[in-house]
């Protein structure tokens, strides 16, 4: 199961690395999925069970891993599954600047959930690389 | 269409859970910080596991409610305990 939410955390990084940066609406909701299936697998890793609630995933990280009982990660964690759920369940568009917005938390998020999988004997070299590219141009 | 908010109303569930204490500590911090921006904090149960709803006023704070809250969590080593659906006051219906 963790395998699996592993490697679609993957290949949905990948189809938002090649999709192009003009359809925000897909590109903000393949961010949360990676993020989803990122803390899938930390919590499956963790407990062998998972969740289907995303809150439930946010909520059980801390409760289960000491590295991210950290204020920063759950903000960011937060953040990003509002900016999700206002565009999915809400009448609002997103623009390019909300993109960017979710990209922020996003990369802020993910390097530290990919260090808690790796950790756990998880090889996240290539989701590292695709992070990077995702990622480059936001902390510069 | 509702008039203006005069007064403030706390509405006792007939059987409260643990939660209840923590909300109501959280609403009292929200309106310290924010005001009359935040419409109310309710406890909720949401489809996707969220358990606190707050109505706002003003959508612009969303993020800053967002840090309060986890703040406020931190502070009494309740990490992941508020999961928030925070709602905007107004009818977007028509956009």
């Amino acid at each position: 199961m963790w395998i699996g939410a592993w490697k679609k955390a993957k290949s949905v990084l990948e189809e938002i690395i090649e999709e192009e940066e003009t359809h925000p609406y897909k590109q903000i909701v393949g961010i949360w999925e990676v993020i989803e299936q990122l803390l899938r697998a930390i919590i499956y890793a963790y407990r062998k069970v998972t969740y289907e609630k995303p809150q439930k995933l946010i909520s059980m990280l801390p409760r289960l891993v000491k590295k991210a009982r950290n204020k920063e990660l759950i903000i960011s964690l937060q953040k990003a599954y509002a900016k999700r759920k206002r565009i999915v369940h809400k009448s609002n568009i997103p623009d390019k600047a909300k993109l960017e917005e979710m990209k922020t938390e996003f990369c802020f998020a993910a390097q530290r959930l990919l260090n808690i999988l790796r950790d756990k004997g998880c090889e996240v070299k290539d989701l590292l690389k695709g992070m990077e590219l995702l990622c480059r141009g936001i902390y510069e | 269409m509702e008039g203006a908010v005069q007064t403030i109303q706390v509405v006792f569930p007939e059987r409260p859970v643990y939660i209840d204490n923590i909300i109501l500590e959280l609403a009292q911090r929200l309106l310290k910080l924010f005001g009359g921006r935040i419409r109310s904090v309710e406890r909720f149960d949401g489809w996707d596991g969220s358990n606190v709803r707050i109505v706002v006023r003003d959508a612009s704070i969303e993020d800053k409610i967002i840090e309060a809250i986890v703040e406020f969590e931190e502070e009494r080593g309740i990490l992941g305990t508020i999961l928030p659906e925070i709602t905007v006051d107004l009818n977007d219906i028509c956009g």
